[in-house]
């Protein structure tokens, strides 16, 4: 825990303990409000700490948003290369390789979304991981089509789900040619 | 492959799944808002729906599939959901009508025609306004919908996964065990164990630390879902009662009390029937400053939500565009026309309600209805957001804040507000319930737009069923009248609340100074940089700290079993045997207050 996350929680328990006592007879605010704004100050103070904090640590961030880049370039290319053999595969087949490439490669790199939001911004990070979950659902989609043995399907969702990571990738190009300066 | 299903376009919105969905929705919103006014609480029908659809359309038509499956849940849900918000509130207003004439005053004058329309719109609009909000929710937060989940491992592991289905079957064995345990008392200890609460002082621990553990498997199994990301929760719950409250009775800040005894009374009851102290803790200090919490913390949500929320409907505006006509069906989302038409609409019926309520002004119904739709929208982001990290719907403190907001703007007119605090509940019920399922459709594979579709089309079916049961109900009484409330078998404890609340607003009597501070609170909570941080604090000061605590060991558990086993362990064990220890308490708690009602002859 750093100050500002210290102070932070100091305050707020200064300020709910203080919030909490019930006003007396005839009046609308507890006795204990000049309390209340002292925890409260103390909270904004370590929360401006917290913060100012958080983007500090924006190198070990932008390592960990690197390693989620990895991971999703990682993802699209397995997708890409193999996906053209998947469609050779049966309903039981198809449904075990979809599992463990969901195992193995989309689960990791879901984890470090907010990384990946960080690096890229609000707006742009929103639209990468939008297309990242299109394209995972349609990952989810071929899974109950092989399931209930429907092939057809399956095939047709696949080829949606490697448009949509195809697309995630053409996204980060577009950001990368932007802001070259940026390394993976 | 050549087999003939593989010519047939791949089952989801169908008429099976339609009509099953239906039915079954109407069957267990009868069922459920009778069980909610013994309980005082209700339970999803997401995971029986599930269960029924998979027996009926894959083992009996031989021929459902997951994602139709996972339609008929959504409608059948849906329609149940309404029951809820409806046996929160409406209840209130036929008891303290009752009241208020037995202590020799007029009554209130009201009809059902405001309400059922109140309903409906409320229906509309919950599912309308929460659909800008499916992209961040579980797009980009990846909220987890425990109950969304667990349904999505039971529609998959219906069809393949049998180590999965024996595990689930294993938690539903254990679960549904145990709930009978419980249910008949076989356990009942004096003191020490009763109304299926654990008395953990152990003789030395004082009532302000609430030493009392639900002993709810289904309420650990929700932790156990959660882990890490409900841990806040438990803090929060840890704040108000191993902090706040013993704090508050050093400092003598509570009512003197004959002793500060280790629940001396619990035998006659839950601890908060038992312990004064208790009873004072909670009811005056902490759980209004829960609320007050709460509405802070999701309003900082809101703002930090803009750009998201901007994105979303940006891109139903683009899709809107690209289709030509609007109506791409093929598309990810309900076209921005019609969510757009959905809502004018669902307010134009909001406003009818408030008028046709009476002693309303044009002017009064005009802004009841523009403020309780905005209201509305954000009450449904709580309840959403509190849904999506801990699977605990805080709708009745939400019922409490509408009828309270609305009987200031409209010269506490309790007929007039009671409308659209059905209208609200019934909204916010539907949009946490429809956004579960869209969590449960992302992780099938489903096109949201087909769940929206659907609820959308039926959803107006369940407040309909839901007030004529209430009002059934009520007039199967004695004289026509008086058919649940205190000292029926059907107590509605949960209306009890609310009427208690609008008796206290029109005396005068509002904890004004716990919403704002708490709203301080809260809106610095959900400022910091650790998500959701103010709406599930709050959350934990809503709630009895017995349910909190159990909810909290289910979360450390998980915590300290991924960190043992890996992650796979969460996917592969813990999630189906969590799913069936909710499932199994579920369905037999139900089943059991049924066959005790149907025992003792009903209300």
């Amino acid at each position: 825990m750093n100050i500002g996350q210290i102070l932070f929680s100091i305050g707020i328990v200064m300020a709910v303990i203080a919030g909490a006592k019930a006003p007396l007879e005839n009046t609308t605010w507890p006795d204990t409000l000049p309390l209340f704004g002292l925890g409260m100050v103390i909270t904004m103070i370590g929360l401006v700490l917290w913060i100012q904090n958080e983007k500090g640590d924006d190198v070990s961030e932008a390592r960990a948003a690197d390693l989620g880049l990895s991971k999703l370039r990682t993802l699209i290319e397995v997708l890409k290369n193999q996906s053209t053999t998947w469609h050779d595969l049966g309903c039981t087949e198809l449904n075990a390789t979809i599992t463990l490439f969901q195992e193995e490669y989309v689960r990791p790199f879901v984890d470090t979304r907010q990384q990946i939001i960080a690096q890229f911004g609000m707006q742009k990070g929103s639209e990468i991981m939008i297309a990242c979950s299109y394209g995972e659902r349609m990952l989810n989609r071929v899974w109950s089509a092989t399931a209930d043995n429907h092939l057809q399907e399956a095939q047709s969702s696949l080829k949606e789900a490697v448009q949509a990571f195809e697309e995630v990738a053409s996204l980060i190009d577009n950001e990368r040619e932007v802001t070259p300066d940026r390394k993976e | 492959m050549t087999a003939p299903e593989m010519q047939q376009p791949y089952r989801e919105l169908t008429l099976s799944a339609l009509f099953l969905g239906i039915i079954q929705g109407v069957i267990l919103n009868i069922a459920f808002v009778y069980a909610a006014l013994q309980l005082g609480f209700s339970i999803g029908g997401s995971t029986v729906a599930a269960i029924t659809g998979y027996a009926l359309l894959k083992g009996v038509m031989k021929k459902g599939t997951i994602i139709e499956n996972n339609i008929n849940q959504t409608i059948a849900s849906g329609i149940n959901t309404a029951g809820t918000g409806i046996v929160f509130t409406l209840p209130a207003l036929f008891m303290l009508d009752a009241k208020m004439k037995l202590e020799g005053g007029p009554g209130i004058e009201f009809s059902l025609f405001p309400l059922i329309i109140g309903g409906i719109a409320g229906s509309i609009l919950g599912v309308v306004m929460i659909i800008p909000l499916r992209k961040q929710m579980i797009d980009l937060d990846r909220l987890r919908f425990p109950s969304g989940m667990a349904v999505a491992t039971l529609l998959k592991t219906g069809s393949s996964g049998m180590d999965k289905f024996k595990l689930l079957l294993v938690g539903f064995a254990i679960s549904a065990v145990w709930k009978v345990i419980m249910s008949m008392g076989l356990l009942d200890t004096p003191g020490v164990l009763a109304n299926e609460e654990l008395n953990i002082s152990f003789g030395i621990i004082p009532d302000q630390f609430s030493p009392v553990l639900y002993l709810s498997l289904m309420n650990v199994a929700a932790g156990l879902l959660a882990g890490r990301g409900g841990l806040p929760f438990f803090i929060g719950g840890v704040l108000a009662w191993w902090v706040i409250a013993p704090t508050a009775v050093g400092l003598d800040w509570t009512p003197a009390v004959d002793s500060l005894s280790t629940l001396a009374n619990f035998s006659e009851g839950s601890v908060r029937d038992g312990t004064p102290v208790f009873g004072y803790l909670y009811g005056v200090m902490i759980r209004p400053l829960g609320i007050g919490t709460l509405i802070g913390g999701a309003l900082m949500g809101v703002v930090a939500s803009f750009p998201a929320i901007k994105s979303s409907f940006r891109s139903l505006a683009n899709a809107a565009k690209t289709a030509g006509t609007g109506n791409n069906i093929g598309g990810d989302e309900l076209p921005l026309k019609t969510v757009i038409i959905g809502g004018l609409s669902a307010v134009v019926l909001f406003f009818i309600g408030s008028y046709a309520s009476g002693g309303v002004t044009i002017a009064q119904a005009l802004f009841s209805s523009v403020i309780g739709t905005v209201w509305l929208g954000l009450a449904g982001l709580i309840v959403a957001q509190a849904t999506g990290m801990t699977d605990i719907s805080p709708m009745s403190g939400m019922a409490l804040i509408s009828v309270t907001l609305m009987m200031v703007l409209l010269d506490n007119n309790v007929a007039a507000s009671m409308v659209v605090g059905v209208a609200v509940c019934v909204a916010i019920g539907q949009g946490a319930d429809m956004m579960q399922d869209l969590k449960t459709g992302f992780m099938i594979g489903g096109r949201p737009v087909k769940q929206q579709v659907a609820q959308f089309a039926v959803t107006w079916i369940g407040s309909l069923v839901a007030i004529g049961v209430i009002y059934v109900l009520w007039i199967s009484g004695e004289g026509g009248t008086g058919g649940f409330g205190e000292g029926t078998n059907l107590p509605a404890p949960q209306a009890g609340v609310l009427m208690g609340i609008i008796e206290g607003i029109l005396s005068g009597n509002v904890p004004i100074d716990k919403y704002a501070m708490g709203g301080v609170i809260g809106m610095l909570l959900g400022a910091a940089p650790a998500s959701g941080l103010g709406v599930l604090i709050g959350l934990a000061m809503y709630l009895p700290f017995s349910i909190t605590l159990g909810y909290g060991i289910g979360c450390l558990t998980n915590m300290a079993l991924i960190k043992q086993k890996g992650a796979s362990f969460y996917e592969n064990t813990l999630l189906p045997l969590a799913t069936g220890l909710i499932v199994g308490e579920a369905l037999t708690g139900v089943g059991f207050t049924l066959f005790t009602i149907a025992q003792g002859g009903g209300a």
